[in-house]
């Protein structure tokens, strides 16, 4: 089990985005939640296995048709109470 | 939803895998190593390659095209090859539609209420072949009953695939003999062709 | 569908073999496109008798349909002295252009689609390799490819590790470099072109350049062939049959990770001739 926190900046304001990012942590069983600073910039959490975090992001790099990720970035976080379940803040 | 006839028992033996229609959605149809008989949406959800292409390793049939693992069990994707050391969550998996067999048919149904059984076909009948006719269920009706097929009681089924082709099954006595089961499937051939010319 | 993206690029529409069997009808971006004359001086007209620009490049001849082209990319290992050139003639595939290149540029599917050749379980694992867009002249590239292959070309002997990169320089091509068995310090060019007839019918043109100078011709082509009629029968069986742009239906991991990048690039310039560009 792993944490990671996932960057995304770019033409974000749609939205589509947080229900469509809600839809993918469900289909990869990931716990965790999106938080959406402004129209550029969202902040993604996601907690589970490995691969399916690595899957997380490489969907989010295309987005839904109508957002455009011009940057994603990621990084690990040491959080260990990351409730079950994907949640928008 | 209506249960579908799509093919018989004895067409889709244990490691088979077969494509089949069902109120216009693409299924495919499968057995198991120990007999499972499973139908889903016929599209591996990874990349949208057909599943009636896949292969049957034990119970799970696995995709053509990177040879992702689902279980008969529900459809829950069990393998995922380019990262072999990962369990996939249960959440990854194929759109399982209803599927069950009696008198040696194979019914296929894409939602309803679980526990309502397919339509039980008249006692004393066995099947005789599935095979489909490029002509309408209406057309190919009313061809069969011009043609009456006297030597014993047959019973036909359709399954709509497309506008102008339907899918057959034939079914006929218990009781016919060997001979009566050949000029039966010739029957079959005369219907088809004079159907679809 | 944005046909006036795609317009402005040039496609293969003839090799040599092609031109030399005689005048011919072919399609281009869903309209008919004739062609005659010879492969030093080739003719394409539209549909209307209108004639259309050609230039002959990659030993295959090119044309566009638009006013303001873009240039046609170049393939430099094309002419390093050594390198022989290889054109493979076509494959016919009923799938969207956009999806033919995208499977070429997929390892994942080496050990179940070309089974004992370019892959074989239980030597299916992707390791992670790099994917970028190179800004300078906006193409995708995937570097530090690597995959098992027990047969990896027609001069390879046996199984060997082969180190893989590939570059997307047109919507419509994508070209391939990798381990060349007898000179391990260089690598073998391998390029498809794809003449997309329509948004879901397309010619494939493989093209290489390598350092092999024993194969006979014949068993060359035969081989890109066999690889290519392989891939066919994964690419008419996908659905839906235009590529789409959102993954809402499909579950990318990290080994589709250029796919992606493909599909993310395609977006971002709107070359959405072939592509599903809308949710679905």
């Amino acid at each position: 089990m792993e944490v990671r926190e996932i960057r995304l900046e770019g033409r974000l304001g749609s939205d589509s985005l947080p229900v469509w990012v809600r839809h993918r942590a469900g289909l990869l069983n990931l716990s965790g939640w999106l938080d959406r600073a402004d129209a550029e910039h969202a902040r993604i959490v996601v907690a589970g296995p490995g691969p399916m975090i690595e899957a997380m992001e490489v969907s989010c790099s295309l987005g839904p048709a109508d957002v455009m990720v011009e940057q994603i970035s990621s990084s690990p976080l040491w959080l260990d109470d990351i409730p079950q379940g994907f949640s928008i803040r | 939803m209506t249960w579908r006839p799509v093919g018989l028992t004895r067409d889709v033996p244990a490691g088979r895998v077969m494509r089949a229609w069902v109120d216009g959605q693409d299924a495919v149809v499968w057995r198991s190593t120990r007999g499972v008989l499973s139908a889903w949406d016929n599209r591996c959800p990874h990349r949208g390659m057909a599943l009636s292409h896949g292969f049957v390793r034990g119970e799970d049939l696995a995709c053509l095209y990177h040879g992702w693992h689902y279980g008969a069990e529900g459809g829950v994707c069990s393998l995922i090859p380019s990262h072999p050391d990962l369990t996939p969550p249960d959440t990854i998996k194929t759109r399982a539609f209803q599927s069950a067999e009696s008198d040696g048919v194979i019914w296929v149904r894409l939602e309803g209420s679980p526990d309502l059984a397919p339509p039980a076909i008249a006692p004393g009948l066995d099947p005789l072949r599935s095979f489909e006719i490029r002509a309408r269920e209406g057309d190919i009706a009313h061809g069969a009953a011009a043609k009456p097929f006297e030597p014993a009681i047959l019973s036909l089924l359709f399954n709509p695939i497309a506008h102008d082709r339907t899918l057959v099954t034939v079914l006929i006595d218990a009781q016919a003999t060997s001979d009566q089961r050949k000029l039966a499937s010739r029957w079959c051939e005369d219907v088809r062709r004079e159907v679809e010319a | 569908m944005s046909l006036a993206y795609a317009r402005n690029d040039w496609y293969v529409i003839a090799d040599r073999n092609s031109l030399e069997q005689g005048p011919r009808r072919t399609r281009l971006l869903g309209d008919e496109i004739h062609v005659s004359g010879s492969y030093a001086h080739p003719v394409i007209k539209d549909a209307s008798g209108r004639m259309l620009p050609t230039q002959i490049k990659f030993d295959h001849v090119w044309t566009t349909v638009g006013d303001r082209p873009r240039p046609l990319f170049d393939i430099p290992e094309g002419n390093e002295p050594g390198r022989r050139l290889v054109p493979c003639g076509m494959v016919r595939v009923k799938c969207s252009p956009l999806r033919a290149v995208e499977n070429f540029l997929d390892i994942a599917h080496f050990p179940f689609v070309h089974t004992d050749v370019l892959g074989a379980e239980p030597y299916t694992e992707v390791e992670p390799y790099k994917v970028e867009i190179r800004e300078q002249n906006d193409e995708v590239w995937a570097t530090k490819v690597k995959f098992f292959q027990p047969l990896a070309a027609k001069s390879a002997a046996g199984g060997i590790t082969t180190d893989y990169e590939y570059r997307v320089p047109a919507p419509t091509t994508a070209v391939l470099y990798k381990t060349c068995p007898p000179k391990p310090e260089a690598q073998d060019v391998i390029t498809i072109f794809v003449q997309p007839r329509s948004e879901t019918e397309c010619d494939v043109w493989p093209w290489m350049a390598l350092y092999d100078d024993d194969t006979p011709y014949a068993d060359l082509v035969q081989f890109q062939q066999m690889i290519f009629l392989q891939d066919r029968s994964i690419l008419e069986n996908q659905r839906p049959i235009k590529l789409p742009l959102d993954p809402r239906m499909e579950i990318p991991t990290r080994s589709d990770l250029t796919s992606v990048a493909y599909r993310r690039w395609l977006k971002k310039r709107g070359a959405f001739y072939g592509a599903l560009a809308e949710t679905l």
